[in-house]
């Protein structure tokens, strides 16, 4: 029945039989069906190149909405899954199970992200969940346990993050030590690439999905400590889209 | 403003599910699409487009620029889209168009977007005196010639710029019109009618000018549709659909397990833009759609149009100004059609919408003596929300 009725009306707006505009043209096939359509303000811009990098969208916080946008800078992300956990709700007849994914990614060089999604079939869960982890995705800011020689490796100083009765520590850690963490937070590290750090929990490490976002809220710390060499005065630039027009000397002129 | 994930039932963010539902769905709306025109698109071939300047339906009685000038900053608007929807009934709305006006500076949306957009609705019924009653299929036979000679009259002047009611004429030479003194003004300075006021041009002069006057408004494109879920690519995504059933079917039966003790505390809340979420998923089975038209039977429930965020609803829709009725959904604007208005997105106030819902008059009154009616028009923003973990 579904498709009796819409076949005979192919193109045209409105409810008149077999008149209004044409049909969409035929061979338009290949790329348009991957093509991303930005449907945000951002999206448009960084579509149009007018935003050079991840970077810039985290020094103004401009929220990202559509995962495309990350998608074009970072094209070279891993993901990770961490967890599926079923989760069952009571009904009349019988429990509901659903699948909650965990999903972290990363590029290894200073990006992680995590998403957590919950769904009917573990598929869908882990997809919904990496859209998720690629709109939260963070900056990690590295430095050195010593002398600034080289890349930097390790955390730049001691941060720490929590989440419900999980605690997670990160502390700098010489070259060469390697990840001295459990399986969870290690994987979280290294992706966001980190590549020495000694760590501490506490807390009830057990319940993963706490562990992991307390991980993630330590190394989301890193860029919020502000250490000594970010003392000198920062100069404002303006945002992306902040030039503005003479709209507003003219409404006075008149 | 958090959303939390753990108890709902977010099956309709699966996208498998929905292009499902979309096929399935006895009313699925009509999708505009923009597209370069394959023919001019003059008012006798009832076009739907966006950009450029209007088509009248009534070729006698044009649009003046008091019913289309921004009341924030006086300036004249210009033509965004418009539609042509035909309907069956009633007999006065046999030709049908909905014209959308909107300023072009963003900055007074900015400002208060209520004054920056007009909707007018104009219906012409089969017997006009302006254009040939189309011919019924069954009388193709006869061949009978149809006795039809359209109505003589004064081809009212338009604005050279916007295209609406063309009263005042250029002092100098008397041959150029505009609706209003700001038109007059980009004319002359940044047209070439300083230039070539009262003198005569070439050819490639004349292309020049009207480009320069085109580019005055949005880029002219015409706006195609499919019902959605019926494209070509229809029949692939139904052999997908059968070709995932099919690898998958057996894999989604899990045996229930018991929740363990630990993970009944869990704080696994994510703040995350349900909402938009399931606008993208929406759109992303027909990315580049620009309109999404939801009148497509008689006789069908009023519609929920697709919201973009989960504030910012209009409360109350006024009734119709003409027949006092009620006025109900009929279609809405996308953002994805920035994308092809040809206009600068780097300014802090550019043109910027999340989505434009129009509601028409649900009966379509007949609109004599006037020829075009305004209609309702309301307008969401995305919400300034990201991720928060």
């Amino acid at each position: 029945m579904a498709d009796t009725a819409p076949a005979d009306r192919r193109g045209g707006f409105g409810r008149g039989r077999g008149r209004g505009g044409r049909g969409r043209g035929r061979g338009r096939r290949g790329d348009e069906k991957t093509e991303w359509v930005p449907v945000t303000k951002l999206g448009r811009l960084v579509k149009a190149g007018k935003i050079k990098n991840m970077e810039e969208i985290y020094t103004f916080s401009l929220p990202v909405k559509e995962y495309q946008i990350v998608d074009y800078f970072l094209p070279s992300l891993k993901d990770e899954v961490m967890k599926i956990m079923p989760v069952q709700k009571q009904t009349r007849a019988g429990q509901r199970t659903r699948f909650k994914a965990f999903v972290v990614i990363g590029d290894s060089d200073g990006h992680v992200g995590l998403g957590v999604k919950c769904s009917k079939e573990v598929a869908t869960a882990i997809r919904g969940a990496i859209i998720l982890a690629k709109l939260s995705i963070i900056p990690v800011r590295r430095g050195y346990w010593g002398t600034a020689l080289g890349e930097p490796h390790t955390v730049p100083c001691k941060v720490t993050g929590k989440c419900g009765s999980a605690m997670c520590r990160l502390i700098p850690a010489p070259k060469g030590t390697g990840l001295v963490a459990a399986p969870t937070p290690k994987k979280v590290l290294q992706l966001a690439g980190v590549t020495d750090c000694y760590t501490t929990s506490k807390g009830s490490t057990r319940t993963l999905g706490n562990f992991v976002k307390a991980t993630f809220a330590a190394i989301g710390n890193t860029y919020g400590f502000l250490t000594p060499d970010l003392w000198t005065e920062t100069e404002f630039t303006k945002a992306p889209f902040q030039e503005h027009t003479d709209f507003l000397a003219v409404k006075q002129r008149k | 403003m958090s959303h939390s994930d753990i108890d709902s039932d977010v099956s309709e963010l699966d996208q498998r599910e929905l292009s499902e539902a979309v096929a399935t769905d006895k009313w699925a709306p009509q999708l505009g699409y923009c597209e370069e025109p394959e023919t001019p698109l003059t008012a006798d071939t009832f076009p739907s487009k966006s950009g450029g300047k209007p088509a009248w339906l009534n070729p006698e009685h044009i649009l003046n620029v008091e019913k289309t000038t921004c009341n924030n900053c006086n300036e004249p608007m210009i033509l965004l889209l418009q539609l042509y929807t035909p309907e069956d009934e009633p007999e006065e709305a046999f030709h049908r168009t909905v014209y959308v006006f909107c300023c072009k500076n963003g900055g007074c949306h900015k400002q208060d977007w209520t004054q920056c957009f007009k909707v007018y609705r104009s219906q012409l019924p089969r017997e006009n005196p302006y254009y040939p009653p189309p011919e019924d299929e069954e009388e193709e036979e006869n061949d009978v010639a149809i006795d039809f000679t359209p109505k003589k009259f004064t081809k009212p002047k338009e604005c050279v710029i916007c295209g609406v009611a063309g009263t005042k004429a250029c002092g100098k030479c008397q041959s150029v019109y505009y609706c209003s003194r700001q038109h007059q003004m980009v004319d002359w300075n940044s047209c070439h009618h300083k230039e070539y006021c009262n003198t005569t041009m070439d050819k490639e002069q004349e292309q020049e000018i009207q480009k320069l006057r085109a580019s005055r408004l949005f880029s002219e494109m015409e706006i195609v549709s499919e019902p959605e879920g019926q494209g070509e690519d229809g029949k692939e995504e139904e052999e997908q659909r059968e070709h995932t059933k099919r690898e998958t079917g057996e894999n989604s039966k899990e045996s229930a397990l018991a929740l363990r003790g630990d993970e009944a505390y869990e704080n696994s809340e994510v703040a995350v833009d349900q909402s938009f979420l399931k606008f993208q998923l929406k759109i992303g089975l027909y990315p580049d759609q620009v309109i999404r038209y939801e009148r497509v039977e008689y006789d069908m429930p009023d519609r929920e149009p697709l919201w973009v965020q989960q504030g910012q609803k209009p409360t109350i829709i006024p009734s119709c100004d003409k027949c006092g009725g009620p006025r109900t959904f009929e279609f809405q604007i996308l953002s994805t059609l920035l994308n092809y208005l040809d206009i600068s997105h780097v300014a802090d106030d550019s043109l910027d919408w999340g989505s434009i819902y129009i509601y028409t008059c649900k009966y379509n009154c007949p609109i004599n003596p006037d020829i075009f009616v305004p209609e309702y028009i309301w307008k969401q923003d995305f919400s300034a929300e990201g991720m928060k973990l």
